[in-house]
């Protein structure tokens, strides 16, 4: 085998075991290792946009990798509380990495793959009737749902809060929202509660 | 001063200004960057299997990273309420990237660090069900949420504990769900529906 070769045929190099043909960098045999010395990193971009990095410390980072963090700073009152199921609105986002939250309430996956989904809504002004609750996230595969005795999470009707997250799949432009109910209340007068401190929040990121 | 651009037959090695290929490894004295432009992919593959793709908007994914969500679709009646651990049952199975879940567990397949968290809904319960802790297990560490079962439930009827960790794992470790109802008899049940009620998910981060 030819080894430390330049062809101009086949527009190959190859040293020793790796080759470098076209766009590709393969080996024929053993680990292909990336390396560099002392504070330097390995980075991978596009154009001068780093999409990953890795540092000397083995620090790993993906700057761009699709992640939010939205949350509700106002309450929005008297929405459940008879059994109505109300589409949670995050009106505020912390982040949004590749702008895949829209209209408040609705993440939209960017690339097939698996994610992490996680939310936290808080309620108040309960009466105690209001002994049933139920928080969702569906997603376009799943509804995942914790139910729980509203009241009874609360302080006396005031300020109680439910929370569910996990990892699931989802195909490229699938969605997913948050949905909360309270019920066996007389009427819908429980209200969902906001602030800049978050207490009502929805949060995903890519995973793999 | 530093010779550039360079073949060496004698040490095997192919030198690009700071960039050296040599054996299998590619390295250089200072940061070492792959870039493509446009829209093109970065791609690792074993031969034509893709492994991690890193597109140009900077979407990470790894196919077939470690990972798991199953799910129980029935009722498991009358398995805790007297302080019997009931290890928690999920004839469904969402996806499992690398076939690690296997009767009710899931083994790591290598060391590393992994996210999990799960969900049990109970129901059936009785007035002297007072707590109830859900255990998530692992081989090196147990990790325990607690709650007053009966009061967080409806009258005794569906209520839901959870629990969501990032551990450390060795390679065979297991982790699995196990739900201990106490301060009454076997009659409490663990609810499961076509809606996730009770499931358990995981991903290897790291």
């Amino acid at each position: 085998m030819k080894k430390n070769s330049i062809n101009n045929i086949s527009s190959s190099i190859v040293v020793d075991t790796l080759q470098v043909q076209n766009n590709n960098i393969t080996t024929s045999s053993g680990t292909i290792v990336l390396k560099t010395l002392n504070s330097d990193q390995i980075q991978f971009t596009n154009g001068t946009d780093i999409l990953m990095s890795m540092t000397s410390s083995g620090q790993f980072t993906t700057p761009l990798q699709p992640a939010f963090l939205a949350y509700a700073n106002a309450a929005v009152t008297a929405v459940t509380g008879n059994n109505t199921e109300v589409v949670i609105n995050f009106n505020t986002e912390k982040f949004d990495i590749s702008n895949d939250f829209s209209a408040s309430n609705l993440f939209t996956a960017p690339v097939t793959g698996k994610y992490i989904l996680g939310t936290n809504v808080t309620f108040t002004n309960l009466s105690s009737a209001m002994t049933a609750c139920r928080l969702s996230v569906v997603t376009s595969n799943n509804t995942f749902e914790v139910l729980a005795n509203a009241y009874e999470l609360s302080n006396s009707g005031t300020n109680g809060s439910i929370s569910l997250n996990f990892s699931c799949d989802m195909d490229v432009t699938d969605t997913a929202q948050v949905l909360f109910r309270i019920s066996n209340g007389a009427a819908d007068t429980a209200n969902i509660t906001g602030s800049a401190d978050l207490e009502t929040y929805f949060y995903g990121k890519l995973l793999s | 001063m530093t010779e550039q651009n360079k073949i060496n037959k004698y040490s095997k090695q192919l030198q690009v200004n700071d960039l050296s290929l040599s054996a299998n490894t590619i390295s250089s004295s200072t940061d070492l960057i792959f870039s493509s432009d446009a829209t093109n992919l970065i791609k690792f593959e074993n031969a034509t299997v893709p492994i991690l793709n890193l597109n140009s908007n900077g979407e990470l994914t790894n196919t077939f990273q470690d990972s798991f969500l199953v799910s129980s679709n029935i009722d498991n009646l009358n398995v805790t309420g007297n302080g019997i651990t009931f290890t928690l049952t999920f004839p469904v199975i969402k996806y499992d990237i690398g076939n690690n879940f296997f009767v009710d567990s899931f083994t790591a397949p290598a060391a590393g660090l992994y996210y999990f968290s799960c969900s049990c809904t109970f129901t059936g319960l009785l007035s002297g069900m007072t707590s109830a802790r859900l255990n998530l297990f692992t081989s090196l560490q147990t990790y325990n949420s607690f709650t007053n079962a009966f009061k967080i439930s409806t009258s005794g009827s569906l209520g839901s504990v959870r629990n969501d960790i990032i551990t450390k794992m060795d390679a065979g470790d297991l982790c699995n769900m196990q739900l201990t109802i106490s301060g009454s008899s076997l009659t409490a049940d663990v609810s499961g529906a076509s809606t996730l009620r009770t499931y358990f998910s995981g991903h290897r981060i790291a």
